[in-house]
């Protein structure tokens, strides 16, 4: 009884009535607010939609005004000219006796125009005239090694500079001098490219001169530029002839391409015909001006760019050449080329495989008691790669095996010799400017015959 | 008061979240159009996204009517150029230039896009050139050019 009449004294029964009245008050203010919330939204919304339209208007009055004066300026000169035009005519008229009822010449009121230099056409801002393009691409660093007789070493590695223009509308030229270290410490100069070219359309373009050979994909992709590539110099299948390099990268004659009508397949091909090259590797392969015989080198490739998957390629090339040696040994040459290769800004994923045969004339004296009429050497590599901001690192294995008694790849004497050559590399690119990277990279090279070795490098590369 | 400042949380939420969303719920404008336009005189008069995409990259160089494709891009900085980075390039800024820049170096690309410095004078360029192609906003587009595309 106590407790109830405690519950509801008059005390009691004020408090509970304040605390409701509190709560109502709470809620009436929280729901004010989502008034004002709401309100100030939409001002702002209509406000910045206000904001923007008004500078809009402005913006078109401007242009406007820009464009009546240009207007006013153009009608300003031709009625200049046609002025000049009236007086000059009446200046002939004076001179005859003119009728009294004809109004003269000095009662024509001609416009007094202030002295100013005459006003000029505005200039043409429509032009599409082409001018050259010069890009320049060049990379140096360090590299470091384990093998024999090799020493650390600091290294510049080449400086690039690609000049391209169109010459017409259909017609563009394209030409790469290259300066480059010799292994005596020397800079060389090589033109790499000189490639005129013909665009007729989508499915015919050709270009003569001196190019790298569309063999796989690697060499047409990333020609000399090592900006371009991911990791510090190419995979050993398509290493340059200076380095080693078994493959006809580079070739003088002529190339077409086109697109293959094939909907969403999107193949494509290359047609190529040139002089091929020298037997010797370590020469300059190309043979710039003097083919050895009258036989000529030929590649054919085909990819697919299949348009269900942006960034996939897949193709196949056939090379074929005949190489003539001064003491009358000669062999076919065929190199066949498969690859499936996967890039976006992302990632990337290159896979490519090779297989060379050379022929043997085992009519040839001088092949006397061979059993063996063609040689085999198998290659590939596969390259994997993963942009995370401004780092990639990377991961490439690669693969060359050509038989010791190789009649072009096994012989000292008449090149670089090749053998079995494998090994992981691995590497982290970063660019630390949008048009300069720094690599990082370790190579394990494993030889038939030699100890493998291990390499650590590092490249600037850079273009502007 | 473990009531009031119960009943006061939702309340206290609801408005936070509001406020949150308010720069996100910004309304569209039609300014922010960006219409793609060829010259007068191009029998296109529609593109899809896609064929639009071959021709910014280079992949399709030749119209229709054998005119050679002029691609024709804004500065740097130009909100229409973010567009058309966006929904057509699929690329920032930096892999565009990289990707032409490649294009160039092998040779694929023969002819890489010209620069513009305002509307004006894109519509100009392509008024003057056949085979041009480029883009406004669609508040900027007049008689001189025709609409193949609006992006978005």
């Amino acid at each position: 009884m106590l407790n109830c009449a405690r519950a509801h004294s008059p005390e009691r029964i004020r408090v509970r009535t304040l605390k409701r009245q509190v709560v109502t008050c709470v809620w009436r203010l929280a729901l004010v607010g989502l008034l004002i919330h709401c309100v100030a939204w939409t001002a702002r919304a209509n406000n910045a939609n206000g904001e923007n339209e008004e500078r809009e208007t402005e913006r078109i009055a401007i242009e406007r005004l820009t464009q009546t004066n240009q207007m006013l300026i153009q009608e300003i000169a031709e009625l200049r000219v046609r002025m000049k035009e009236i007086e000059a005519k009446q200046a002939a008229t004076d001179a005859e006796p003119s009728p009294a009822s004809a109004p003269s010449a000095a009662s024509i009121p001609v416009p007094v125009v202030a002295a100013a230099r005459p006003a000029e056409p505005p200039p043409s801002d429509s032009s599409i005239a082409s001018g050259v393009q010069l890009h320049v691409f060049g990379d140096l660093g360090f590299r470091a090694t384990d093998a024999k007789g090799v020493s650390n070493t600091f290294y510049l590695g080449s400086l690039d500079m690609l000049m391209a223009s169109s010459l017409s509308d259909r017609v563009s030229v394209l030409a790469e001098v290259l300066f480059i270290p010799q292994h005596d410490n020397n800079i060389g100069i090589d033109l790499e490219r000189v490639l005129l070219q013909y665009h007729h359309n989508d499915y015919f373009a050709m270009g003569v001169g001196r190019y790298h050979t569309s063999i796989g994909y690697y060499n047409a992709t990333f020609h000399r530029g090592e900006w371009f590539q991911t990791a510090i110099g190419r995979p050993q299948m398509y290493a340059f002839a200076e380095n080693g390099g078994a493959l006809p990268l580079q070739e003088v004659g002529v190339t077409a391409h086109g697109k293959i009508p094939s909907g969403m397949l999107g193949l494509n091909y290359v047609a190529e015909m040139g002089n091929g090259r020298a037997h010797l590797l370590y020469s300059n392969p190309a043979q710039n001006t003097q083919d050895e015989h009258n036989g000529k080198s030929y590649n054919i490739a085909v990819f697919s760019r299949p348009s269900l998957v942006p960034g996939l390629q897949v193709g196949y090339s056939f090379y074929h050449d005949h190489l003539t040696f001064p003491d009358g040994d000669n062999h076919n040459e065929s190199i066949m080329t498969a690859y499936v290769v996967y890039r976006n800004s992302t990632y990337e994923l290159l896979n490519e495989g090779l297989l060379v045969r050379h022929d043997v004339d085992l009519n040839d004296p001088k092949e006397k008691g061979s059993t063996v009429s063609f040689f085999l050497t198998p290659g590939f590599y596969t390259q994997i790669s993963r942009k995370f901001g401004s780092y990639r690192p990377y991961f490439r294995y690669s693969y060359i095996n050509a038989p010791d008694n190789e009649p072009i790849y096994g012989d000292p004497t008449e090149g670089v010799f090749i053998g079995r050559q494998n090994g992981p590399t691995l590497g982290l690119r970063y660019d630390f400017t949008e048009h300069s990277t720094i690599k990082l990279q370790y190579d394990r090279l494993a030889r038939r015959g030699q100890t493998t070795s291990n390499g650590l490098g590092t490249q600037f590369s850079f273009t502007f | 008061m473990k009531r009031r400042s119960l009943l006061l949380l939702p309340a206290t939420c609801f408005l936070t979240a509001l406020d949150c969303m308010v720069p996100l719920l910004r309304v569209a404008s039609a300014a922010d159009e960006v219409d793609v336009i060829v010259n007068k005189s191009n029998t296109i008069t529609d593109l899809t996204l896609g064929d639009a995409q071959k021709l910014f990259k280079g992949e399709k160089t030749t119209w229709p009517n054998g005119k050679r494709v002029t691609i024709l891009m804004l500065a740097s900085g130009q909100p229409e150029r973010a567009v058309i980075l966006h929904d057509i390039y699929k690329m920032s800024d930096s892999e565009y230039s990289k990707f032409f820049l490649e294009a160039t170096f092998s040779g694929t690309v023969t002819a890489p896009p010209k620069e513009a410095s305002s509307a004006a004078q894109i519509k100009q360029m392509i008024a003057d050139n056949p085979g041009g192609i480029g883009y406004v906003k669609k508040s900027d587009v007049d008689d001189s050019v025709k609409v193949v595309l609006k992006v978005p």
